[in-house]
């Protein structure tokens, strides 16, 4: 069998296999990364840590309790909703939106955009790494969390919860990708970028208030990010222990911006490599 | 005159030129990575805008503000001050990472200027690039929040942030030896001395609030007198001399940690260069 039909696979379910075997390589992959920066890794879940813990002394200190928060929930309690959900959502963001960087960085950019395997593929693998990984820091920064400011998350309606980070994943995975591009056009500036676009998200997607705080030229980017949805229905989910079918509206526009991100971010992507290998951009570092 | 005289003045004079050197290359420094300067600094106006809005929509009045101040310009002080703080510490404790990174430790460690006028032109580099980006950040978040400074004792609040800045100099020192001892964990290490000072430092709150076994760490931080005597002279329009305390212990903090700090340097620099580290890249 020669190399090309090997690549193409003689068979529907041969490729099937192959690809899904990719994807478990990619897997593989992304957990070598993870044990070579391990000491970073625990630098960042550290810092995310002790931001949270900031982000709950300054409620139990402010003595606050905005009407916007819901009748016997806490401050507290919003708050930190806001830094763990923030803290989940902001991994996924980085390891999709820097992977290109980080295979630059690795010296294996062009090897994977030539390697005979979907790009689809390569990019699942990642966006699988991505909530595998962040979903183990997330439990880890709750049981942490929960405990030393004594919250109870009795009453939290925890399948809602789940439902809605799964759709909430999936559809900042599709919001990643459109930035995931940024490195791949341009070596320098794009992972620079993306960090500025994160910084954003954070600032006008209601983490720790209510978007009516903000300027009312900022409030409307807050509809068109799955940043907000998400919070939304978490806070809806965990301090007002809705169901699912009591905030349809919310996990429906958190569906949409799925709908749209995700197309949209593999299509964006795709011309990206296209333009970088046109141009011979892969092989630049800088 | 004599001779010991004429050779000291020269030798004054070449420290000195050495000093405005490494001003000048870490000017450079700056300029190649202008990207990344410009990102973390959009990243901490955002930071402190975050902050800002969460005071304004909790609308919270805690007792522990004086009278008649708002909780917006609590938050921002703690914000801002922690910007400039934090980024002195991290430019001194990645002094060496970053010669490391750029290939140059081993020539700066070995040229024939005094390790005191090689730190001092790092201070000062860190100083001025810290006043820089305070002024920027200070003129966005005016504009955002509608800042009223007009009962702010500013000199009190310049000289309380220049006592500060020299015991956030010593801290920056002693961790600078991390990455001089460790390559490959130094700068994880300073980046998590770094967390817990913010942690335990009361910048966003009362050090009350926190338990009480981390409460004694604030008192031997210079981060938490900063602050108190910053929010003292710009909240209450506190002269110097109703923030002598403050300004005492500041004091105190930078006569411990500055010495203590270059002597820890020293002594890793010269395990680093008897065990052969200063070339190690990882």
């Amino acid at each position: 069998m020669s190399l090309a039909r090997e690549i193409r696979g003689s068979r529907g379910g041969g490729r099937l296999a192959r690809e899904l075997f990719a994807t478990r390589a990619f897997l593989g992959l992304h957990w070598d990364y993870t044990i070579r920066y391990l000491a970073w890794d625990i630098v960042w879940f550290v810092y995310h840590l002790i931001n949270a813990f900031i982000i709950g002394y300054i409620g139990i200190s402010s003595g606050a309790s905005p009407d916007y928060v819901p009748s016997g929930q806490s401050f507290v309690a919003y708050l930190l909703i806001g830094a763990v959900m923030w803290s989940y959502l902001s991994v996924i963001f980085f390891i999709v939106a820097d992977t290109i960087a980080m295979e630059r960085w690795e010296g294996t950019l062009e090897y994977t955009f030539m390697a005979p395997i979907h790009r689809f593929t390569h990019l699942s693998g990642v966006a699988l790494v991505g909530l595998i990984y962040t979903f183990i820091r997330t439990v880890l920064m709750v049981l942490v969390l929960w405990p030393a400011f004594g919250l109870s998350l009795q009453g939290a309606n925890w399948s809602a919860s789940l439902f809605a980070l799964l759709i909430g994943s999936i559809a900042m995975t599709g919001f990643s990708l459109t930035a995931a591009v940024m490195p791949l056009l341009a070596p320098e500036k794009g992972s620079q970028a993306n960090h500025i676009l994160s910084a954003f998200l954070l600032l006008a997607s209601g983490v720790y208030y209510p978007i009516t705080a903000l300027p009312e030229w900022l409030q409307f980017s807050a509809y068109i990010n799955p940043v907000y949805w998400a919070l939304q229905a978490q806070r809806m989910a965990l301090l007002e222990g809705r169901g699912i079918g009591e905030m349809w509206d919310v996990i429906g526009y958190l569906s949409l911006t799925g709908i749209v991100f995700l197309p949209l971010g593999y299509m964006v992507f795709s011309w990206g490599e296209r333009y970088a290998k046109r141009l011979g951009l892969l092989k630049r570092v800088g | 005159m004599s001779a010991t005289t004429s050779n000291r003045v020269p030798r004054l004079v070449r420290e000195l030129s050495a000093i405005r050197a490494f001003i000048l290359r870490d000017a450079d420094f700056t300029k190649r990575y202008l990207g990344w300067d410009i990102v973390w600094l959009i990243y901490n106006v955002i930071n402190a805008c975050i902050m800002g809005f969460i005071g304004l929509s909790s609308g919270a009045q805690p007792d522990y503000l004086p009278a008649g101040q708002s909780y917006l310009f609590y938050m921002l002080i703690g914000a801002v001050m922690w910007s400039y703080l934090g980024v002195l510490f991290y430019i001194i404790a990645e002094t060496v990472a970053w010669e490391r990174w750029e290939g140059t430790l081993e020539y700066t460690f070995m040229a024939p200027v005094h390790r005191l006028t090689h730190l001092i032109g790092v201070c000062g580099f860190a100083v001025l690039y810290g006043v820089v980006r305070i002024v920027l950040m200070l003129a966005v978040l005016a504009w955002v929040f509608n800042l009223d400074l007009s009962s702010a004792n500013v000199l009190s609040a310049l000289i309380a942030l220049a006592v500060a800045s020299f015991s956030m100099i010593g801290l920056g020192l002693m961790s600078a030896v991390l990455p001089l001892i460790s390559p490959e964990k130094g700068v994880q290490g300073a980046h998590i001395i770094l967390a817990v000072i913010l942690f335990a430092s009361g910048v966003y709150y009362p050090v009350t609030v926190l338990p009480q076994w981390l409460q004694p760490l604030a008192f031997a931080s210079p981060v938490y007198w900063a602050l108190i005597a910053l929010r003292k002279a710009l909240l209450e329009g506190t002269p110097l001399s109703g923030m002598l305390p403050e300004l005492g212990a500041l004091v105190l903090t930078g006569l411990a940690f500055v010495p203590l700090g270059y002597l820890a340097f020293t002594a890793g620099e010269r395990w680093a260069k008897k065990t052969g580290l200063l070339k190690r890249s990882g």
